[in-house]
């Protein structure tokens, strides 16, 4: 019994004195380390280098890994033109069911499948057998929590040492945005970033000029909407837009930070914010719950202001209709910025002002990423799958498949502001009536750069958090105050980050 | 003999394997996930993973929340199956039906009853809604946290009875003699209790100590069914976190989570049984 206690103390002294490194210790083990690597391979930055050599004469075959198959998808046309200019090269997809089967499914359904389809995805990255180029991963796979792991490759190298790359022809803050620990663990090929537009008229009133107005956040949107609310009382915040936390999306980058691991839902300017849009009016009589998915967009704001202000009939598609003869006067609408917005810098709108790019209060630029591609280290040909990545980000005419977001490749961006009358043609009614002929690309690429010269961070990323629940205690049903809810919210927070 | 003895090897071989295969080996395999920094890279770093877990003040947390809700379970369980047991003893009728309804929690699956717990103990349950009618504000009654009280009173309800039935037995072994004995000598029952039932329960005692230290670990079923897998902070468990870290595969930390729990759990055992046998010498 005392030798079995003797070799347990031991072993717990041995785990203290390994395993507890001082600062001054780390610091010492970085420096030998960096002088070792520095003396064996004559560079620190060469050790990072990673090997784009690719042949062209052998046959390759590359997986692209998704959760279900749709050939009209950007990523099949960018397959099939890789493949006819790359002979060699032969792209498979591999997929847990086709588009036909996902409309067929019901929502259980399709929450089950994909619940099955994140589990086989992380458990084939983790467990090395991730012989695929991953493409749209959805929010369960976690990109974050993987790159801490160290399974996915950091893309950043390949980008950075690529000869054939200019980073100038790119926004960089979209790669930035989803970047771990100072990883760019995927690449997307087009994003989209929060914006809200203004009801001008409201905005005059308050003598605020909307075409100054390039970023804007929730205090200063709460700050004119309950000015407003002085001489309009009945105002709404968004229209049709029921639900408080409109701006919570973009404004909880401002309270939680992944780089340091820390959150302050519990500060008093968390608990202003949730007091301050308590208040606000954001009940649609209008809206029915049945039927209504999304809230009003710009264009039909504008619509509905129109239609309460001359009586003209809104250009509206039959399924909005009565949000828009029938809703309420409000402020704002947010959305994602998306090409076709980039017209009314040129063209404004006659009731509705903007887009105006929202961050956080801390100046960050909340970015949603599509079209993610991942690249597992336990993929054999890592060459093969940087070539078709830059290649899907390099430039085009327009990136194939009719998608409105923004192409990360600036000069892809400019080439479809030239042909983006047929691209809105082709977009089933996003814009409704409101077709661009002609947009000022240069001007638009010079709006978007100077909105995305903060910091940029990827929606995505917050998630896992789960803190929607204390949201809807909270706005919805009542039963916390605004301390109690950001006390709750903490909490999850600082598990979430902690784990 | 011998040959009987090589014999005897054969029939326990297959238990012997599964066991090797299905718990052995794998517990010494994630010794080895312990001790990478990652499932990518795979570099060693020794006991770094021990000592981030350590530091890590989420694992603290979960850890003095477990330890707490063992501190309070095991004792008041322990006590409670004795004092049921010592009356369940003095029954002359309806012995049998109290049995069985003691013994029911054990059978009832957790995944029907779980509702009830709900019920019972949810933010606007039926616990907050009568401290609301006994008076108290309601922003006093929403700032209560019951997630902790309802475990405990959960782990007490499904564990009392199996507790019940080792004390029985270790009461039962007990000779009456010796409390006829204590009687003719003019000993209370609380003399009694002290100096013969006590005495002679120890070795159920220790069982039940050892067997309710293990079921307060089960008690994570229910925590999962009410909370999900993030309870609030006071009843945030170690299981919590070692589940979620293997919801998100990570298994470094999980390894190295799960390992110093069962060095802190064998120090604990060990310091029981080294007791145990200190109690059975002076006794025995």
């Amino acid at each position: 019994m005392k030798k079995i206690l003797t070799m347990i103390l031991a072993a717990l002294f041995l785990l203290v004195t390994i395993g507890c490194q001082n600062s001054q210790d780390k610091l010492y083990e970085e420096m030998t380390r960096g002088n070792s690597s520095q003396n064996e391979t004559g560079s620190v930055a060469s050790a990072s280098q990673p090997d784009l050599t690719l042949d062209e004469t052998e046959p390759k075959v590359l997986t692209i890994r998704q959760e279900s198959t749709n050939e009209s998808e950007t990523i099949y046309i960018l397959a099939q033109q890789y493949m006819r200019e790359h002979e060699n090269v032969t792209i498979k997809f591999q997929a847990d069911c086709t588009d036909a089967e996902w409309q067929a499914m019901s929502a259980a359904e399709r929450i089950q499948m994909r619940e099955s389809y994140e589990q086989k995805v992380k458990m084939e990255i983790i467990s090395g057998e991730a012989d695929y180029l991953c493409y749209q991963p959805s929010a369960g796979i976690d990109i974050y929590q993987l790159t801490q792991q160290g399974v996915l490759r950091d893309l950043k190298p390949y980008f950075e040492n690529d000869s054939e790359i200019r980073p100038e022809d790119y926004f960089v803050k979209a790669f930035e945005a989803s970047s771990v620990d100072g990883k760019w663990p995927k690449i997307p090929i087009q994003f989209v970033v929060y914006c809200c537009y203004f009801n001008r008229a409201i905005l005059d009133e308050l003598g605020v000029d909307a075409q100054s107005l390039s970023t804007g956040n929730s205090d200063e949107i709460l700050d004119w909407y309950e000015q407003a609310r002085e001489t309009h009382p009945d105002l709404q915040l968004g229209f049709s837009a029921p639900g408080k936390d409109v701006l919570y999306i973009p404004e909880r980058a401002r309270y939680m930070d992944l780089e340091a691991d820390t959150a302050s839902f519990d500060s008093p300017e968390c608990i202003r914010f949730l007091e301050r849009t308590d208040q606000v009016i954001n009940d649609e009589p209008a809206w029915n719950a049945e039927t209504d998915y999304n809230h009003l967009t710009s264009v039909q704001a504008d619509q509905l202001l129109r239609y309460r202000n001359t009586g003209e009939e809104p250009k509206v598609s039959e399924r909005r209709m009565h949000l828009v003869k029938g809703g309420r006067e409000s402020f704002i609408t947010v959305e994602y910025i998306s090409l076709l917005h980039f017209q009314d810098y040129g063209d404004p709108m006659e009731y509705m002002a903007g887009p105006v790019i929202l961050n956080s209060t801390n100046g960050k630029t909340v970015v949603n990423s599509g079209e993610d591609l991942i690249l597992p280290v336990s993929m054999k040909d890592p060459a093969l799958a940087w070539d078709f990545i830059k290649y899907c980000i390099s430039e085009m005419d327009s990136v194939p498949g009719f998608d409105p977001s923004i192409p990360v490749n600036k000069n892809t961006f400019l080439n479809t502001m030239e042909t983006i009358s047929y691209i809105a043609a082709n977009v089933d009614g996003y814009r409704d009536y409101r077709v661009p002929e002609e947009v000022d690309g240069e001007l638009a690429v010079d709006r978007l750069e100077k909105a995305l010269t903060g910091t940029a961070t990827d929606i995505k990323f917050y998630g896992s958090a789960d803190l929607q629940p204390f949201l809807d205690e909270f706005y919805i049903d009542g039963l916390t105050t605004a301390e109690q809810c950001a006390k709750k919210m903490q909490e999850r927070a600082e598990i979430w980050l902690h784990e | 003999m011998k040959h009987k003895k090589n014999f005897s090897w054969l029939f326990l071989l297959p238990s012997l394997i599964g066991v090797l295969l299905f718990y052995v080996v794998p517990f010494l395999f994630s010794f080895y996930y312990a001790l990478i920094d990652n499932l990518g890279e795979r570099n060693f770093v020794g006991l770094k993973n021990f000592a981030d877990t350590l530091r890590n003040p989420l694992f603290r947390q979960a850890a003095g929340n477990t330890l707490l809700f063992i501190g309070l379970c095991v004792p008041l369980g322990m006590a409670l199956a004795l004092g049921l047991s010592l009356c369940l003893r003095r029954f002359k009728h309806g012995r049998l039906f109290t049995v069985l309804a003691l013994l029911l929690p054990l059978v009832v699956p957790s995944g029907s009853i779980v509702y009830f717990w709900k019920v019972l103990f949810d933010q606007n349950g039926l616990l907050p809604l009568l401290l609301l009618k006994l008076g108290l504000a309601h922003e006093v009654v929403a700032q209560m946290d019951f997630s902790l009280a309802a475990l405990i009173i959960i782990y007490l309800w499904k564990n009392v009875s199996y507790n019940i039935v080792l004390f029985w037995a270790g009461l039962n072994w007990i000779p009456k003699s010796y409390y006829e004995q204590m009687e003719l000598e003019g000993a209370g029952g609380w003399q009694q209790f002290h100096m013969v039932t006590w005495v002679y329960l120890k070795p159920t005692t220790f069982v039940v100590l050892l067997m309710s230290i293990v079921n307060s670990f089960k008690v994570f079923k229910e925590a999962y069914l009410l909370y999900g897998a993030y309870p609030t902070a006071r009843s945030y468990l170690l299981q919590h976190y070692m589940n979620n870290q293997m919801r998100s595969l990570n298994l470094p930390k999980l390894s190295s989570a799960a390992y110093l729990l069962f060095f802190a759990l064998g120090l604990v055992l060990l310091f029981l049984f080294y007791r145990q046998k200190k109690a059975a010498d002076t006794y025995y």
